[in-house]
């Protein structure tokens, strides 16, 4: 993880983005400007449900290290994210399950971060205050 | 797909194993396909050229990674955000996180100023206990040569805290940091604020008011550079002038 002996190698930053209904691998250069590989659970499952599975999440992050370090990159650091705002504010189940498979493909992990971004007080929930009714 | 409902509800084991055969198959023609995505897009990724991130002079021009661009124009105002275990080596400052701003480029080389710091949430969130205090100061600083930076200031106390006690507390800091800043120009103010030297100062001060645990700058951010401050100042001239 030592910038210093790894001069050569390139990092890049995962933005892991894990709701209940997706989640998305974005690997980037460390700016955060530049996309590498961006791919999404959506992208590897059939049924609307699986989108947002373990398994899916596990495939759309294979995919997207393979493309990286096709591109050059020998490791990253992580950030991972939940909806936020006033949505939940804990990552869904792909998150665990791509990092892992991140490591798993062979690229370097640096830090890993939680980046949920967190209301200072926003705006109400939606459903009303007798919660939504199905 | 339809009936996957159904089967899943009836024996859940089997039916996975099947959905997961049929995502396999999905896989290998997906996989195919981004290859060939892969292969129009891949001129354009050829073309961009990879440039050294150099931090400022005051962290020794050290080398902060790499980032590509087609035209070293894009390159101005991307920030990256690395510890500052990784500018100094010491492990202890893994959770500060400093954040450098792009501003000029010349070569392969990009040259980085310094554009705010914050704590990582984790290790701020393991600080806060029960039966103590945490006192925050967050306040707009204006440094000898005009740059309008905002800092966060946190204390925490080894028992909870009486509310004049707090208010006291606040008053010291503002008048301490307020002080420094006038005083020092924006670069000597950023070492200061990062290796924690005001901090420390701040500390001296605040322990005569209530005993404390921990005195750090939390979070600092860089709002205005010297020329809009002197522009926001003129105008500002000019619109008192003109009223009176």
């Amino acid at each position: 993880m030592s910038k210093k002996d790894t001069k050569r190698d390139k990092w890049g930053i995962a933005h892991i983005y894990a709701s209940y209904n997706d989640s998305i691998i974005h690997i980037t250069d460390i700016t955060g400007a530049e996309t590498i590989a961006r791919y999404s659970g959506g992208m590897m499952v059939k049924a609307d449900r699986n989108e947002s599975s373990p398994h899916a999440a596990m495939q759309a992050a294979f995919q997207a290290a393979r493309e990286a370090k096709d591109k050059g990159i020998y490791g990253i650091h992580i950030r991972v994210r939940a909806p936020g705002g006033h949505g939940p504010k804990t990552p869904g189940p792909g998150a665990q399950a791509a990092i892992r498979a991140l490591s798993r493909a062979g690229l370097r992990i640096g830090i890993i971060d939680e980046v949920t971004p967190m209301p200072h007080d926003g705006t109400r929930k939606p459903g009303g205050r007798r919660g939504r009714r199905v | 797909m339809r009936f996957d409902w159904f089967i899943t509800i009836f024996d859940g084991r089997s039916s996975q194993t099947k959905t997961d055969q049929v995502q396999c198959e999905r896989d290998k023609q997906m996989s195919s396909k981004s290859r060939q995505a892969a292969a129009r897009t891949r001129d354009k990724w050829r073309e961009k050229v990879w440039y050294q991130i150099l931090a400022p002079d005051y962290f020794d021009n050290k080398v902060i990674g790499d980032t590509p661009a087609s035209d070293p124009e894009l390159l101005i105002g991307r920030t990256v955000q690395p510890t500052l275990y990784d500018l100094t080596g010491n492990f202890d400052q893994i959770h500060v996180k400093i954040r450098f701003k792009i501003t000029e480029v010349v070569g392969q080389q990009a040259h980085t100023v310094f554009h705010g710091h914050e704590w990582s949430s984790d290790y701020l969130r393991g600080l806060v206990r029960r039966g103590t205090s945490r006192i925050d100061w967050i306040g707009p600083i204006l440094t000898k040569d005009d740059y309008l930076m905002r800092i966060s200031v946190i204390v925490f106390t080894t028992s909870r805290s009486k509310t004049s006690q707090e208010h006291a507390v606040r008053k010291e800091i503002e008048k301490v940091i307020r002080a420094h800043a006038k005083r020092h120009t924006f670069n000597e103010l950023v070492q200061k604020v990062i290796l924690g030297d005001l901090a420390s100062e701040v500390f001296e001060k605040v322990k005569r008011i209530v005993p404390i645990r921990q005195c750090e700058i939390r979070k600092s951010k860089v709002l205005k550079g010297p020329e809009e401050v002197k522009a926001r100042r003129a105008r500002l001239r000019r619109g008192t002038s003109s009223s009176t």
